[in-house]
């Protein structure tokens, strides 16, 4: 009886030791197995078209400095408008063809 | 080398030729003053042949006022010259009608003579109003590259304004203003110049006056039509030049 009494501090003392143990090591494991299973925060915000406006795709801006894999500005409908005028220029150049006939009867 | 190679570099050589003198209008000069037909002894034969001939030009007028209605633009002398045509037609079906009326064969060779002279469809009024299509057309094609000269300059500032080096396409764009507004001076000066020449009416010196008129129109269409092109060269350049830009 006077040993059961003496021992029940001790198994109190190792009792919260464990418990403290546990709690001191679990934070930093539950902050690593955390870390594992997520995406970073910190990338996922990174912002690399500042400028750009977000419903125009082509705009948007390269890393710094180097040559450009996606045009600064939109230049697609520059290419329409250039299509548009090689129509126009290929019945331009029919039509100087076309001047350029002599007439049908130089004799008069 | 070899035959073959000597051949293939031969036939590569006929071929390029070949595509550039598809590609460029030929120049070929306007035709050399006319040489009118001599009118027939007889004077039915006259009448046939005269009435043959009128309706000959009244085809041609038809297809020249059809080119002038469908140039979709006009650089000021479609009227004109569509309206000269209409009195060309009216006067040849009267000059026609007045020939197979006559019974003076005196007078109806002088009046069929006319049917050239008076009128020169042929050889004035056919290279006019082709020089005044192209001129509508190259200026249909000079406004389309005007609205595109803006847009191009339109991103050329907005590259600049976020920072990158718009000096290539810059250069590009201001050459291409310049070529446009030189082609439509070329042009017009081109269209203008040959609108109001008026037939010889065997006049020896205006006939060579035309002659000139005609050539110098012919010169000036075709350096319109190089400007074209370079302002056309100019817009690729400067698009390409935005799709490739650096930061400065």
């Amino acid at each position: 009886m006077d040993a059961q009494k003496a021992l029940r501090p001790l198994t109190v003392v190792a009792a919260a030791g464990l418990l403290l143990t546990g709690a001191a090591c679990n934070g930093p494991l539950a902050r690593r197995a955390a870390r594992s299973q997520t995406p970073a925060p910190a990338m996922a915000t990174t912002t690399v078209a500042p400028a750009a406006p977000a419903a125009a795709p082509p705009t948007t801006l390269p890393p710094s400095g180097g040559p450009s894999a996606t045009a600064p500005v939109r230049t697609d409908d520059l290419d329409a408008g250039l299509q548009q005028a090689d129509t126009q220029l290929s019945q331009t150049g029919g039509a100087v063809g076309d001047a350029d006939q002599n007439p049908q009867q130089n004799s008069d | 080398m070899t035959f073959t190679t000597r051949f293939k570099a031969g036939a590569a050589a006929i071929v390029a030729a070949s595509a550039l003198a598809v590609a460029v209008p030929a120049y070929a000069q306007t035709g050399p003053p006319p040489t009118d037909p001599a009118a027939p002894a007889k004077l039915a034969d006259l009448k046939a042949r005269a009435d043959q001939a009128v309706k000959d030009r009244l085809t041609q007028i038809d297809t020249l006022t059809g080119r002038l209605n469908g140039a979709g633009a006009d650089c000021g002398q479609n009227s004109d010259v569509a309206g000269q045509l209409a009195n060309d037609k009216a006067g040849l079906q009267s000059l026609d009608a007045t020939i197979q009326a006559e019974t003076d064969a005196g007078k109806a060779r002088i009046e069929y003579r006319q049917i050239f002279t008076d009128f020169r469809i042929y050889w004035l009024q056919t290279p006019k109003t082709r020089d005044v299509v192209a001129c509508d057309r190259g200026s249909k094609a000079d406004t389309t590259l005007s609205t595109l000269k803006q847009k191009i300059q339109g991103r050329i500032d907005e590259a600049k304004a976020k920072g990158y080096d718009v000096s290539a396409a810059q250069a590009a764009v201001d050459d291409m203003g310049a070529k446009l507004t030189d082609a439509t001076t070329n042009a017009n000066q081109a269209s203008s110049s040959v609108a109001d020449l008026q037939p010889d009416k065997g006049d020896p010196s205006v006939l060579s006056s035309n002659f000139a008129a005609l050539q110098k129109g012919r010169q000036d269409l075709h350096t319109a039509w190089t400007d074209l092109q370079t302002a056309r060269h100019d817009a690729r350049t400067a698009i390409d030049d935005l799709k490739n830009l650096h930061k400065s």
